[in-house]
């Protein structure tokens, strides 16, 4: 397998008394659809903090591209091509929807002389792969709870990311919007960039990653392929709390 | 572009009005008015645009307006030369205070902080009595020498002349010059984002403490000229009339009135105010009053403000 683009190395946070991530050692490789599950408080949305910048690590190395980017604060992680969305979407409400990504756009690429004009092409490019073309000019405060998942993901690809952090994309929206969202998502790794996503939805999480990390009490528990993460009964227990096959079932349906 | 056509129309007809009814008092009062456009257009671009509710605008005018006029009396500076130092120490303490602000996320204390530090800028000028004469103020500040144009001749200001009214319509056209290519530019896409959300605009590359400190220096740099233009205008500051909150409230309801966050709304409701406030003295003690109500009619039924009122919500 290629080098790995995004590596962190016995990641630790803790916040007063609680330990959030307790060595937390993971890679990501270029084109690598990597879901991260594990139950609530189990240190997703922390290890997704540290990684995007928003949060230090007390000890460990986050390493994207072979560079330890550690101490580096979010907007520069972004501008290296490490991009995130946020699971309470975060629209910049009184923008249209192609400012809003016309921003990623811009900013995101501030080092490869991108231009205000270049920004709002490459953002129709990418409303047009979420299909969200239909709203381009409407502000972003009008967009469902669905186009605002869509939205996010729209600005976050406009930085020409290589690491994709997905923070439940998924989750929330109605049953017809997962299908499309799983297509989007999984057509996106064929460009090269790798991505990593948090999601409850195991239908859907199970279903497009090419590998499955499980988190529990702020450490990994298992990686593997989903059809083995399913079968694991470590896996089962620690989201069940005993030893059953509900988790695998509901997993594999 | 035409949209920029229309506001320079705007600015050679107000130009031209003097030539129609070169009544002083009137003059007077249209200076005062785009004094106020200017001021409030400056604090718009921090607390509209950006988000960062500054409640210590007072601070960099009233800075501008005694650093020029000390400059002037006590080394003889230029009041020209005053307008650029003046600008530019009030630039310095925008980025000072900005430093401790950029970490607080809250408006509050955005606006506690700032407000914090005007007062304490008032209360040094009030007790630096032997160069400021602190509550006495300061008399015999230096008119704007005359200059010499090529078309127009000399033009000498003398006490709230008309060259005044051209200089500060020129530096108000330049102000709203600068601002409407920022705004437009991506760094006023920035504002806007980091004003919606900061943690977002942070994920999306925007380096949201460089950009704060951008416009609350720029937003400073406005105030301070206005401020310095103020002093060799009026030829006395006393720390009240330049470092108080009352100032404050002033930008704060013109720029409301007009629109917070548009681009012409705060000088829409900076010749509102002014108008009202001159026009409405022939009903003396009545006239707080009245402006008071009128007021509070106007936010209640335009709360975005006259300019989104006529020219839709959507207009920034």
């Amino acid at each position: 397998m290629a080098a790995a683009i995004l590596e962190t190395r016995e990641v630790s946070k803790r916040f007063g008394g609680i330990k959030a991530l307790a060595g937390v050692t993971l890679s990501l490789h270029p084109g690598e659809l990597l879901g991260l599950i594990g139950p609530n408080g189990a240190g997703k949305s922390t290890f997704f903090n540290v990684v995007a910048g928003v949060y230090r690590a007390d000890s460990g190395t986050v390493r994207f591209r072979d560079r330890d980017i550690g101490s580096l604060p979010p907007h520069a992680r972004c501008q290296l091509g490490l991009a995130r969305t946020f699971q309470l979407t975060k629209p910049f409400f009184s923008l249209s929807v192609l400012e809003n990504v016309t921003l990623g756009a811009y900013y995101g690429r501030k080092g490869d002389g991108v231009t205000l004009a270049d920004a709002r092409a490459a953002a129709d490019e990418v409303l047009h792969v979420v299909g969200l073309s239909a709203k381009r000019d409407h502000l972003a405060s009008t967009l469902t709870a669905g186009e605002r998942k869509r939205l996010e993901l729209a600005r976050a690809l406009a930085t020409k990311p290589s690491v994709l952090l997905l923070d439940e994309v998924i989750a929330g929206l109605s049953s017809g919007e997962v299908g499309s969202m799983m297509e989007i998502i999984r057509s996106l790794p064929s460009t090269g960039v790798g991505i990593l996503m948090v999601e409850h939805v195991m239908r859907a999480v199970m279903a497009i990653s090419d590998r499955i990390v499980v988190f529990h009490q702020g450490r990994v528990l298992a990686t593997d392929t989903p059809a083995a993460i399913a079968n694991d009964p470590e896996v089962v227990s620690a989201y069940l709390g005993s030893s059953g096959s509900a988790a695998a079932r509901s997993a594999s349906a | 572009m035409r949209e920029a056509h229309v506001y320079l129309g705007v600015a050679i007809l107000v130009a031209l009005v003097p030539l129609v009814g070169p009544d002083p008092y009137t003059v007077h009062v249209l200076t005062l008015c785009l004094l106020y456009a200017a001021l409030s257009s400056s604090w718009n671009l921090v607390s509209g645009y950006a988000g960062l509710f500054s409640f210590g605008h007072q601070a960099f005018f009233g800075l501008g307006a005694y650093v020029s006029a000390l400059l002037a009396m006590k080394a003889g500076v230029a009041p020209w030369l005053g307008l650029v130092i003046g600008g530019g120490a009030a630039g310095a303490a925008g980025l000072l205070i900005a430093l401790p602000c950029l970490g607080l996320r809250a408006p509050p204390y955005v606006a506690i902080a700032t407000l914090g530090f005007a007062e304490i800028c008032r209360f040094i000028t009030m007790n630096l009595v032997g160069l400021t004469r602190g509550e006495l103020g300061l008399g015999g500040i230096p008119e704007m020498p005359a200059v010499h144009l090529p078309l127009f001749g000399t033009l000498s200001f003398g006490a709230r002349g008309l060259p005044y009214f051209y200089l500060i319509l020129v530096i108000y056209v330049g102000v709203m010059a600068v601002l409407y290519r920022l705004v437009r530019s991506p760094l006023g896409l920035a504002l806007k984002a980091v004003r919606d959300s900061q943690d977002a605009a942070e994920s999306l590359g925007v380096n949201v403490k460089r950009t704060k400190l951008i416009v609350f220096g720029l937003s400073s740099v406005i105030a301070g000229v206005t401020g310095a233009f103020y002093a060799h205008y009026v030829l006395i500051l006393t720390p009240s009339s330049v470092f108080s909150v009352p100032i404050m409230v002033e930008i704060v309801a013109m720029t409301l009135i007009g629109g917070l966050g548009t681009f012409v709304g705060p000088s829409v409701g900076a010749f509102a105010v002014t108008l009202l406030l001159e026009y409405l003295r022939v009903l003396g003690d009545y006239r707080l009053l009245i402006y008071g109500t009128l007021l509070i009619v106007l936010i209640l039924l335009m709360p975005a403000g006259v300019v989104r009122r006529i020219l839709g919500q959507r207009v920034s």
